[in-house]
């Protein structure tokens, strides 16, 4: 009889990998219904539960390749990234990631976009607002005080209009794929969850803010103001440590 | 053993509650339903933010709240995760709940969470692990927890102590109550050829603080019937009997009705809590009388 942590380990190994060792069986009491039959409802539990997670999450995504195939790809992905935290709003966070490089995409790898761009609004649903007591100093950079509940999504795609055809506001004939790049900050405003438009000139503003460009872009201040107007930035006049909030 | 304040505050009634879904937020805070109480998941409300805080707050106001968690792997022999203590001690600060409970199961190993309530071996070892776990659990969130019996699908070879033994030591060890789900003992005495009817009677009223009802399904598989715990219909009606023996034995207590897939209408959700209220009333009656 192996003690209670090998026992678990053994447990968990048969329900991630679907396969039941000798061992396992040897601890499972003989019945009418065999070891298999019992330790599959576990194992059904485990990918059917957690599929239906990501197609909670991922509507969007299967709007554009359909129920079955995001099933699908939801397990492959339970095998690659297993969740680790009780705390399922997190799990799914790397599921843009998988589809980015999951062969069966290769024909429409717009779709990983529409999936970092359907997380993100789920994180934001999640987070916690500014009137609810988010802390905006911690995202104070360069003198300005962004909005710490933004998310940017770079695209190469024309993603707010891709989202709009998955939320069948726009006919799929209305988008050009080839279109060009698009850039989306999602931006918890208040307690609603909204979605913007990034210009390359307010791209640029923010990878400075960010410190992830050295150069301040020349119209840096018109920049600011559209951020603003946008709430990626809740204030761009920080003074003594304390904003205009 | 480890003292607690007691999950039920002095007071509160003996009444029938409904485990609390989103679909029915709005609904419930139209109308105000004759509820006793809501019951959560924990691991559901341990985002920072969101519109389910917002609607949990406003339901609150006007409802007592029972914190049920299924995340926390009292049965890990691994221990307990601290973070997941940190975000479930946080949750019982905010919303103050009259109860909190969580099962006689695992779902962590290894760093992976497996997101069911897996069956924990019977044995003295267990016994010792799951104490402790229980022990650290009310000592860091300082509140008395209910422990739920599980449902299950298989018997483990290595099991040498009966599940409503192992539950009585652990609330003998820990000072813990015992949440007892009648359509849990039904699922897995169907399913392990147990004597339910002893296994109910074995339960001392003290010790439980709560009861839970939910549906269940049946499988064939290859000509055996197999129940699977889904919450997901109404309670059957070998439970309904099973629950009025068993009120009939311990007197009146807290009552929730689950209801967690194929969510139904909320009117649905509330005839069958309407259904265990008058099962309540009646045994609450039949024991005034008696007292009389």
């Amino acid at each position: 009889m192996p003690n209670l942590a090998s026992f678990q380990e053994q447990f968990r190994k048969a329900v991630h990998t679907q396969k039941l060792t000798p061992e396992l069986t040897m601890e499972i009491t003989p019945g009418p219904l065999g070891a298999e039959a019992r330790m599959q409802v576990y194992q059904n539990n485990y990918e059917l539960s957690l599929s239906g997670v990501i197609e909670n999450i991922f509507p969007l995504v299967a709007a554009f390749v359909g129920a079955p195939f995001l099933r699908a790809a939801a397990k492959h992905y339970l095998t690659q990234f297993p969740p680790k935290d009780s705390c399922l709003h997190t799990f799914g966070a790397d599921f843009s990631t998988f589809l980015a490089t999951y062969k069966h995409t290769a024909e429409v790898t717009y779709v990983a976009d529409i999936a970092a761009l359907e997380w993100a609004v789920h994180e934001m649903q999640h987070a916690k607002a500014l009137s609810e007591g988010a802390s905006a100093e911690h995202s104070s950079m360069r003198g300005v005080l962004l909005n710490p509940n933004v998310h940017i999504i770079v695209s190469e795609y024309p993603l707010l209009q891709l989202w709009m055809v998955g939320r069948g506001q726009l006919m799929p004939e209305a988008v050009n794929i080839t279109s060009g790049a698009q850039s989306i900050a999602v931006v918890l405003e208040g307690l609603e969850v909204k979605l913007n438009a990034i210009t390359p000139n307010e791209c640029v503003a923010l990878e400075w803010l960010y410190g992830e460009t050295k150069e301040r872009p020349e119209n840096f201040s018109e920049a600011l103001k559209t951020l603003e107007r946008k709430s990626i930035i809740v204030c761009s006049e920080v003074k003594g440590g304390k904003a205009c909030l | 053993m480890n003292t607690h304040a007691s999950s039920i505050p002095p007071g509160t009634t003996y009444s029938v509650g409904v485990g609390l879904k989103s679909e029915h937020y709005v609904q419930i805070l139209k109308d105000k339903p004759p509820l006793g109480f809501f019951e959560i998941h924990a691991e559901n409300f341990m985002s920072p933010g969101g519109a389910h805080h917002r609607y949990l707050e406003e339901i609150t106001a006007s409802y007592p709240l029972s914190i049920h968690g299924v995340g926390m792997s009292l049965g890990s022999a691994e221990g307990l995760d601290v973070e997941h203590l940190k975000r479930f001690k946080l949750l019982v600060e905010t919303y103050k709940p009259i109860l909190i409970s969580e099962h006689l199961a695992w779902s962590m190993e290894g760093g992976y969470y497996l997101n069911d309530l897996l069956p924990v071996p019977l044995t003295r070892e267990s016994l010792q692990i799951v104490s402790d776990n229980v022990k650290n659990m009310q000592d860091y969130i300082g509140r008395q927890i209910l422990v739920e019996n599980p449902s299950a699908y298989m018997a483990l070879t290595a099991s040498t102590i009966p599940e409503p033994e192992f539950l009585t030591c652990l609330a003998e060890e820990t000072g813990c109550g015992l949440l007892l789900d009648v359509n849990n003992v039904f699922v897995s005495g169907s399913n392990m050829g147990w004597d339910i009817e002893a296994y109910i009677k074995s339960i001392s009223a003290d010790l439980v603080g709560e009861i839970h009802l939910a549906g269940h399904t049946v499988k064939n598989i290859d000509g055996t019937e197999l129940r699977i715990d889904d919450h997901g219909s109404e309670v059957c009606e070998e439970v309904w009997q099973l629950y009025a023996n068993l009120l009939e034995q311990i007197g009146p207590k807290p009552t929730l009705v689950e209801w967690d897939t194929a969510i139904p209408a909320f009117d649905i959700l509330c005839a069958e809590a309407a259904k265990a209220q008058k099962v309540l009333q009646l045994n609450m009656k039949t024991m005034g009388a008696q007292c009389a």
